[in-house]
Protein backbone atom coordinates (compact mmCIF):
# COMPACT_ATOMS: atom_id res chain seq x y z
CA UNK A 1 0.00 0.00 0.00
CA UNK A 2 2.68 2.32 1.19
CA UNK A 3 4.37 1.67 -2.45
CA UNK A 4 1.25 2.73 -4.36
CA UNK A 5 1.33 5.66 -2.35
CA UNK A 6 4.65 6.73 -2.95
CA UNK A 7 4.35 6.07 -6.86
CA UNK A 8 0.96 7.89 -6.99
CA UNK A 9 3.13 10.64 -5.26
CA UNK A 10 5.70 10.59 -7.21
CA UNK A 11 3.33 10.32 -10.85
CA UNK A 12 1.59 13.42 -9.46
CA UNK A 13 4.87 15.43 -9.03
CA UNK A 14 6.71 14.30 -11.84
CA UNK A 15 2.94 15.34 -14.22
CA UNK A 16 2.93 18.75 -12.21
CA UNK A 17 6.50 19.87 -13.32
CA UNK A 18 5.41 18.20 -16.89
CA UNK A 19 2.83 20.36 -17.19
CA UNK A 20 5.11 23.73 -17.67
CA UNK A 21 8.50 21.77 -17.84
CA UNK A 22 10.20 24.14 -15.00
CA UNK A 23 9.79 24.66 -11.30
CA UNK A 24 7.94 28.28 -11.19
CA UNK A 25 5.39 28.42 -8.63
CA UNK A 26 1.95 30.39 -8.91
CA UNK A 27 1.09 32.91 -11.29
CA UNK A 28 -0.79 32.90 -15.06
CA UNK A 29 1.24 32.16 -18.26
CA UNK A 30 0.26 32.94 -21.63
CA UNK A 31 1.93 32.42 -25.01
CA UNK A 32 4.66 35.59 -25.17
CA UNK A 33 3.15 37.94 -27.45
CA UNK A 34 0.44 39.17 -25.14
CA UNK A 35 1.06 42.40 -23.63
CA UNK A 36 3.08 41.70 -21.02
CA UNK A 37 5.25 38.95 -22.87
CA UNK A 38 5.63 41.60 -25.92
CA UNK A 39 7.36 44.13 -22.83
CA UNK A 40 9.32 41.66 -21.54
CA UNK A 41 10.43 40.64 -25.40
CA UNK A 42 11.37 44.69 -26.00
CA UNK A 43 13.94 43.88 -22.72
CA UNK A 44 15.32 41.11 -24.06
CA UNK A 45 15.21 41.95 -27.79
CA UNK A 46 15.76 45.83 -27.97
CA UNK A 47 17.56 46.39 -24.74
CA UNK A 48 20.09 43.11 -24.38
CA UNK A 49 20.10 42.24 -27.87
CA UNK A 50 20.64 45.45 -28.99
CA UNK A 51 23.70 46.14 -26.56
CA UNK A 52 25.21 43.22 -27.80
CA UNK A 53 24.97 44.13 -31.07
CA UNK A 54 27.27 47.47 -30.05
CA UNK A 55 29.36 45.18 -28.57
CA UNK A 56 30.38 43.13 -31.85
CA UNK A 57 30.47 46.58 -33.80
CA UNK A 58 32.82 48.10 -30.49
CA UNK A 59 35.05 45.29 -30.52
CA UNK A 60 35.46 45.56 -34.51
CA UNK A 61 36.07 49.15 -33.64
CA UNK A 62 38.07 48.82 -30.86
CA UNK A 63 35.82 51.63 -28.87
CA UNK A 64 35.21 51.32 -24.84
CA UNK A 65 32.11 53.48 -25.62
CA UNK A 66 29.14 53.37 -28.15
CA UNK A 67 28.64 56.31 -29.78
CA UNK A 68 27.31 55.97 -33.17
CA UNK A 69 23.62 54.60 -31.89
CA UNK A 70 21.03 56.51 -30.94
CA UNK A 71 19.79 54.15 -28.61
CA UNK A 72 22.46 53.00 -26.48
CA UNK A 73 24.58 55.93 -26.97
CA UNK A 74 27.14 56.86 -23.77
CA UNK A 75 26.86 52.59 -23.24
CA UNK A 76 30.54 52.07 -21.25
CA UNK A 77 32.10 48.66 -22.31
CA UNK A 78 35.05 46.94 -20.08
CA UNK A 79 36.65 44.05 -20.80
CA UNK A 80 36.87 42.00 -17.52
CA UNK A 81 38.74 38.50 -18.84
CA UNK A 82 39.87 37.39 -22.20
CA UNK A 83 36.14 36.64 -23.69
CA UNK A 84 33.87 38.47 -20.92
CA UNK A 85 33.01 42.40 -21.48
CA UNK A 86 30.98 44.29 -18.64
CA UNK A 87 28.42 46.88 -20.20
CA UNK A 88 27.06 49.37 -18.54
CA UNK A 89 24.39 52.12 -19.91
CA UNK A 90 22.21 54.83 -18.07
CA UNK A 91 19.97 56.99 -19.59
CA UNK A 92 16.79 57.78 -21.34
CA UNK A 93 15.94 54.15 -23.69
CA UNK A 94 13.63 53.79 -26.25
CA UNK A 95 10.44 51.46 -26.45
CA UNK A 96 8.28 51.41 -29.12
CA UNK A 97 8.55 55.56 -29.11
CA UNK A 98 8.58 55.45 -25.51
CA UNK A 99 11.73 56.99 -24.18
CA UNK A 100 11.87 56.09 -20.18
CA UNK A 101 15.22 56.54 -17.58
CA UNK A 102 16.78 52.94 -17.65
CA UNK A 103 19.88 51.64 -16.23
CA UNK A 104 21.31 48.54 -16.41
CA UNK A 105 24.57 46.84 -16.27
CA UNK A 106 25.03 43.58 -17.96
CA UNK A 107 27.90 41.02 -18.53
CA UNK A 108 28.29 39.12 -21.64
CA UNK A 109 30.76 36.04 -21.88
CA UNK A 110 31.49 35.44 -25.74
CA UNK A 111 30.59 31.86 -26.24
CA UNK A 112 32.74 31.08 -29.62
CA UNK A 113 34.81 32.80 -31.74
CA UNK A 114 32.59 33.85 -34.84
CA UNK A 115 32.66 37.27 -36.16
CA UNK A 116 28.82 37.53 -35.02
CA UNK A 117 29.22 35.16 -31.78
CA UNK A 118 26.86 33.16 -29.52
CA UNK A 119 26.62 34.85 -25.96
CA UNK A 120 25.81 34.18 -22.72
CA UNK A 121 24.89 37.46 -20.86
CA UNK A 122 23.22 38.22 -17.28
CA UNK A 123 21.48 41.19 -16.64
CA UNK A 124 20.52 43.78 -13.67
CA UNK A 125 18.35 46.85 -14.06
CA UNK A 126 15.59 49.13 -13.64
CA UNK A 127 13.27 51.34 -15.82
CA UNK A 128 11.37 54.52 -14.75
CA UNK A 129 8.57 55.09 -16.24
CA UNK A 130 5.15 57.82 -16.07
CA UNK A 131 2.52 57.90 -13.23
CA UNK A 132 5.29 56.30 -10.58
CA UNK A 133 5.89 53.02 -12.96
CA UNK A 134 8.96 51.39 -12.90
CA UNK A 135 9.87 47.89 -13.26
CA UNK A 136 13.28 45.87 -11.85
CA UNK A 137 14.31 43.17 -14.23
CA UNK A 138 17.63 40.67 -14.23
CA UNK A 139 18.16 37.10 -15.37
CA UNK A 140 18.20 34.16 -13.42
CA UNK A 141 21.42 32.88 -14.32
CA UNK A 142 22.82 33.51 -18.08
CA UNK A 143 20.78 34.14 -21.09
CA UNK A 144 22.71 32.53 -24.27
CA UNK A 145 22.10 34.29 -27.76
CA UNK A 146 22.62 32.13 -30.19
CA UNK A 147 23.10 33.18 -33.90
CA UNK A 148 22.30 30.16 -36.48
CA UNK A 149 21.02 31.48 -39.55
CA UNK A 150 21.36 35.20 -39.50
CA UNK A 151 23.83 37.88 -39.47
CA UNK A 152 22.33 40.20 -37.31
CA UNK A 153 20.41 39.54 -34.29
CA UNK A 154 20.29 36.05 -32.82
CA UNK A 155 18.00 32.78 -33.76
CA UNK A 156 17.60 30.94 -30.20
CA UNK A 157 17.29 32.12 -27.08
CA UNK A 158 18.01 29.76 -23.62
CA UNK A 159 17.09 31.34 -20.25
CA UNK A 160 15.53 33.05 -17.97
CA UNK A 161 14.34 37.06 -17.61
CA UNK A 162 12.58 38.13 -14.25
CA UNK A 163 10.85 41.34 -13.70
CA UNK A 164 9.28 43.01 -10.98
CA UNK A 165 6.63 45.57 -11.77
CA UNK A 166 6.10 48.73 -9.26
CA UNK A 167 3.54 51.50 -9.18
CA UNK A 168 3.27 54.12 -6.39
CA UNK A 169 1.59 51.72 -3.82
CA UNK A 170 4.85 49.10 -3.84
CA UNK A 171 4.87 45.78 -5.90
CA UNK A 172 2.79 45.27 -8.15
CA UNK A 173 3.44 42.65 -10.10
CA UNK A 174 6.03 39.47 -10.61
CA UNK A 175 6.62 38.68 -14.59
CA UNK A 176 9.27 35.80 -15.68
CA UNK A 177 10.15 34.95 -19.59
CA UNK A 178 11.33 31.80 -20.04
CA UNK A 179 13.32 31.02 -23.37
CA UNK A 180 13.73 27.58 -24.69
CA UNK A 181 14.79 28.20 -28.78
CA UNK A 182 13.05 30.51 -30.30
CA UNK A 183 11.92 33.74 -28.82
CA UNK A 184 8.39 32.91 -30.43
CA UNK A 185 8.22 29.94 -28.13
CA UNK A 186 9.13 31.76 -24.76
CA UNK A 187 6.88 31.32 -22.30
CA UNK A 188 5.43 34.52 -19.99
CA UNK A 189 4.39 33.77 -16.60
CA UNK A 190 2.85 36.90 -14.38
CA UNK A 191 1.28 37.28 -10.55
CA UNK A 192 4.40 35.66 -8.98
CA UNK B 1 -37.08 111.75 -23.91
CA UNK B 2 -36.37 110.60 -20.66
CA UNK B 3 -39.35 110.26 -18.97
CA UNK B 4 -40.35 108.06 -22.29
CA UNK B 5 -37.61 105.60 -21.40
CA UNK B 6 -38.75 105.49 -17.95
CA UNK B 7 -42.12 104.93 -17.82
CA UNK B 8 -41.43 102.60 -20.72
CA UNK B 9 -38.74 100.29 -18.35
CA UNK B 10 -41.76 100.68 -15.65
CA UNK B 11 -44.42 98.70 -18.47
CA UNK B 12 -41.86 96.20 -19.16
CA UNK B 13 -41.45 95.41 -15.55
CA UNK B 14 -45.11 95.89 -14.95
CA UNK B 15 -45.60 93.14 -17.75
CA UNK B 16 -42.69 90.71 -16.30
CA UNK B 17 -44.47 90.95 -13.08
CA UNK B 18 -47.78 90.70 -13.99
CA UNK B 19 -47.06 87.45 -15.88
CA UNK B 20 -45.39 86.09 -13.03
CA UNK B 21 -47.83 87.18 -10.66
CA UNK B 22 -51.21 85.61 -12.78
CA UNK B 23 -48.83 82.49 -12.73
CA UNK B 24 -46.48 82.07 -10.19
CA UNK B 25 -45.68 78.60 -10.85
CA UNK B 26 -43.26 77.47 -13.58
CA UNK B 27 -42.55 74.03 -14.71
CA UNK B 28 -39.39 74.01 -16.93
CA UNK B 29 -37.93 70.66 -19.11
CA UNK B 30 -34.57 70.69 -20.35
CA UNK B 31 -31.74 68.61 -22.02
CA UNK B 32 -28.53 69.96 -21.72
CA UNK B 33 -24.93 69.55 -22.66
CA UNK B 34 -21.65 68.64 -22.11
CA UNK B 35 -22.20 66.58 -19.57
CA UNK B 36 -19.59 67.37 -16.69
CA UNK B 37 -19.49 63.41 -15.36
CA UNK B 38 -18.51 62.90 -19.29
CA UNK B 39 -15.74 65.60 -19.43
CA UNK B 40 -14.26 64.67 -16.17
CA UNK B 41 -14.23 60.52 -16.80
CA UNK B 42 -13.33 60.89 -20.41
CA UNK B 43 -10.03 58.95 -20.87
CA UNK B 44 -8.93 58.43 -24.22
CA UNK B 45 -7.53 54.49 -24.50
CA UNK B 46 -3.75 54.42 -24.21
CA UNK B 47 -1.78 51.55 -26.00
CA UNK B 48 1.16 52.66 -25.58
CA UNK B 49 3.97 50.02 -24.38
CA UNK B 50 4.51 50.96 -21.41
CA UNK B 51 3.64 49.72 -17.86
CA UNK B 52 0.97 52.17 -17.14
CA UNK B 53 -0.91 51.44 -20.48
CA UNK B 54 -0.27 48.15 -19.44
CA UNK B 55 -1.58 47.69 -16.29
CA UNK B 56 -4.25 50.73 -15.57
CA UNK B 57 -7.44 50.26 -17.21
CA UNK B 58 -7.98 51.83 -20.39
CA UNK B 59 -11.62 53.20 -20.35
CA UNK B 60 -14.02 54.48 -23.00
CA UNK B 61 -17.17 56.30 -21.85
CA UNK B 62 -20.21 56.98 -23.64
CA UNK B 63 -23.18 59.62 -22.22
CA UNK B 64 -26.37 61.47 -23.42
CA UNK B 65 -27.77 64.67 -22.91
CA UNK B 66 -28.08 65.82 -19.15
CA UNK B 67 -32.43 65.96 -18.80
CA UNK B 68 -33.31 68.83 -16.18
CA UNK B 69 -36.58 69.21 -14.40
CA UNK B 70 -36.78 72.92 -12.94
CA UNK B 71 -39.80 74.22 -10.88
CA UNK B 72 -40.13 77.76 -9.70
CA UNK B 73 -42.58 79.66 -7.42
CA UNK B 74 -42.66 83.06 -8.17
CA UNK B 75 -42.63 84.80 -4.66
CA UNK B 76 -41.79 88.52 -5.92
CA UNK B 77 -42.61 89.67 -9.78
CA UNK B 78 -38.41 89.66 -10.26
CA UNK B 79 -37.96 86.48 -8.27
CA UNK B 80 -38.37 82.84 -8.06
CA UNK B 81 -37.36 79.93 -5.69
CA UNK B 82 -37.09 76.23 -6.85
CA UNK B 83 -35.96 73.02 -6.93
CA UNK B 84 -33.87 71.51 -9.75
CA UNK B 85 -33.71 67.63 -10.32
CA UNK B 86 -31.35 66.60 -13.14
CA UNK B 87 -30.23 62.82 -14.49
CA UNK B 88 -27.58 62.29 -16.25
CA UNK B 89 -25.69 58.70 -17.25
CA UNK B 90 -22.38 57.18 -18.38
CA UNK B 91 -21.29 53.84 -20.11
CA UNK B 92 -18.48 53.06 -19.06
CA UNK B 93 -16.32 50.11 -20.71
CA UNK B 94 -12.71 49.00 -19.87
CA UNK B 95 -10.29 46.91 -20.61
CA UNK B 96 -6.98 46.07 -18.68
CA UNK B 97 -4.20 44.76 -21.18
CA UNK B 98 -1.92 43.24 -19.11
CA UNK B 99 -4.62 40.65 -17.63
CA UNK B 100 -7.06 41.21 -20.48
CA UNK B 101 -9.63 42.09 -17.92
CA UNK B 102 -13.14 44.16 -19.22
CA UNK B 103 -15.02 45.71 -17.01
CA UNK B 104 -18.79 47.53 -17.61
CA UNK B 105 -21.00 49.58 -15.69
CA UNK B 106 -23.31 52.30 -15.85
CA UNK B 107 -22.93 54.91 -13.40
CA UNK B 108 -26.22 57.24 -13.19
CA UNK B 109 -26.53 60.27 -11.72
CA UNK B 110 -29.33 62.11 -9.80
CA UNK B 111 -29.42 65.64 -8.82
CA UNK B 112 -31.18 67.73 -6.54
CA UNK B 113 -30.24 71.44 -6.20
CA UNK B 114 -32.55 74.48 -4.52
CA UNK B 115 -32.20 77.63 -7.15
CA UNK B 116 -32.84 81.06 -6.93
CA UNK B 117 -33.98 82.80 -10.40
CA UNK B 118 -34.05 86.41 -10.78
CA UNK B 119 -35.69 88.05 -13.73
CA UNK B 120 -34.33 90.58 -16.00
CA UNK B 121 -36.28 93.59 -16.97
CA UNK B 122 -37.82 92.78 -20.48
CA UNK B 123 -40.85 92.04 -22.87
CA UNK B 124 -43.73 90.35 -22.19
CA UNK B 125 -42.79 87.81 -24.80
CA UNK B 126 -38.55 87.78 -24.59
CA UNK B 127 -37.91 87.40 -20.61
CA UNK B 128 -34.35 87.37 -20.06
CA UNK B 129 -33.10 85.97 -16.31
CA UNK B 130 -30.59 84.43 -14.58
CA UNK B 131 -30.09 81.45 -11.70
CA UNK B 132 -27.90 79.93 -9.60
CA UNK B 133 -28.74 76.68 -7.50
CA UNK B 134 -26.70 74.66 -4.93
CA UNK B 135 -27.55 70.92 -3.67
CA UNK B 136 -26.05 67.36 -3.70
CA UNK B 137 -25.70 64.68 -6.57
CA UNK B 138 -25.98 60.71 -6.04
CA UNK B 139 -23.91 58.64 -8.49
CA UNK B 140 -23.47 54.99 -8.12
CA UNK B 141 -20.00 53.95 -8.18
CA UNK B 142 -19.30 57.64 -7.50
CA UNK B 143 -21.43 58.09 -4.28
CA UNK B 144 -22.47 61.46 -3.24
CA UNK B 145 -20.95 65.22 -4.25
CA UNK B 146 -21.85 68.86 -3.47
CA UNK B 147 -23.24 70.00 -6.70
CA UNK B 148 -23.98 73.46 -8.24
CA UNK B 149 -25.26 75.63 -11.50
CA UNK B 150 -24.56 78.84 -12.68
CA UNK B 151 -26.88 80.51 -15.27
CA UNK B 152 -25.65 83.45 -16.14
CA UNK B 153 -28.08 84.73 -18.65
CA UNK B 154 -31.30 82.51 -20.35
CA UNK B 155 -33.99 83.50 -21.99
CA UNK B 156 -37.83 82.57 -22.16
CA UNK B 157 -39.61 83.56 -25.56
CA UNK B 158 -42.77 83.15 -27.63
CA UNK B 159 -46.05 82.34 -25.23
CA UNK B 160 -46.93 83.57 -21.50
CA UNK B 161 -48.14 79.96 -20.52
CA UNK B 162 -46.35 77.85 -22.51
CA UNK B 163 -42.44 79.01 -24.05
CA UNK B 164 -39.13 78.30 -24.99
CA UNK B 165 -36.39 78.20 -23.24
CA UNK B 166 -32.42 78.20 -23.84
CA UNK B 167 -30.04 79.45 -20.99
CA UNK B 168 -25.86 78.62 -20.44
CA UNK B 169 -24.81 77.08 -18.01
CA UNK B 170 -21.90 76.73 -16.13
CA UNK B 171 -21.54 73.61 -13.23
CA UNK B 172 -21.12 70.49 -11.89
CA UNK B 173 -23.55 69.01 -13.60
CA UNK B 174 -23.30 70.72 -17.42
CA UNK B 175 -20.48 73.13 -19.16
CA UNK B 176 -22.11 74.60 -21.77
CA UNK B 177 -26.07 75.06 -22.19
CA UNK B 178 -29.68 73.84 -21.95
CA UNK B 179 -32.74 74.45 -24.17
CA UNK B 180 -36.37 73.04 -23.27
CA UNK B 181 -39.56 74.15 -23.09
CA UNK B 182 -41.79 75.79 -20.18
CA UNK B 183 -45.25 75.90 -18.87
CA UNK B 184 -46.45 78.52 -16.56
CA UNK B 185 -49.45 78.07 -13.92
Amino acid sequence: MKKIIYLFAAAVLALSSCTRGYDIVGGHESYVYTPGGKYMMHIADDLMAGALEDLEIALELGKTEVTWASRLSGMKIVQAEENVWHLSFEGPFTFDDMSYDTVFAMSATRVNEEDHADWDVTITGNRTEREGYRCTFESLGAITYKALYTETGWDMLYGRLSMIVYDKGGKKDGCMLTFDGAPSKALFVRGL
Amino acid sequence: MKKLLITLSVLVLACGAAAAQDHPHELNLFVGGFNTQYLSYKTTPDYSNDLYALYEPQTSITTGPVLTLDYNYAVLSWMSVGMQFHYNYLNVNSVTRIDNKYDYYKSDMFSFLPEVKVRIPSSAHFRLYGKAAMGVSFASRLGASFAYDIVPIGCEWAGRRVYGTAELAYGSLVKGGRIGIGFRF
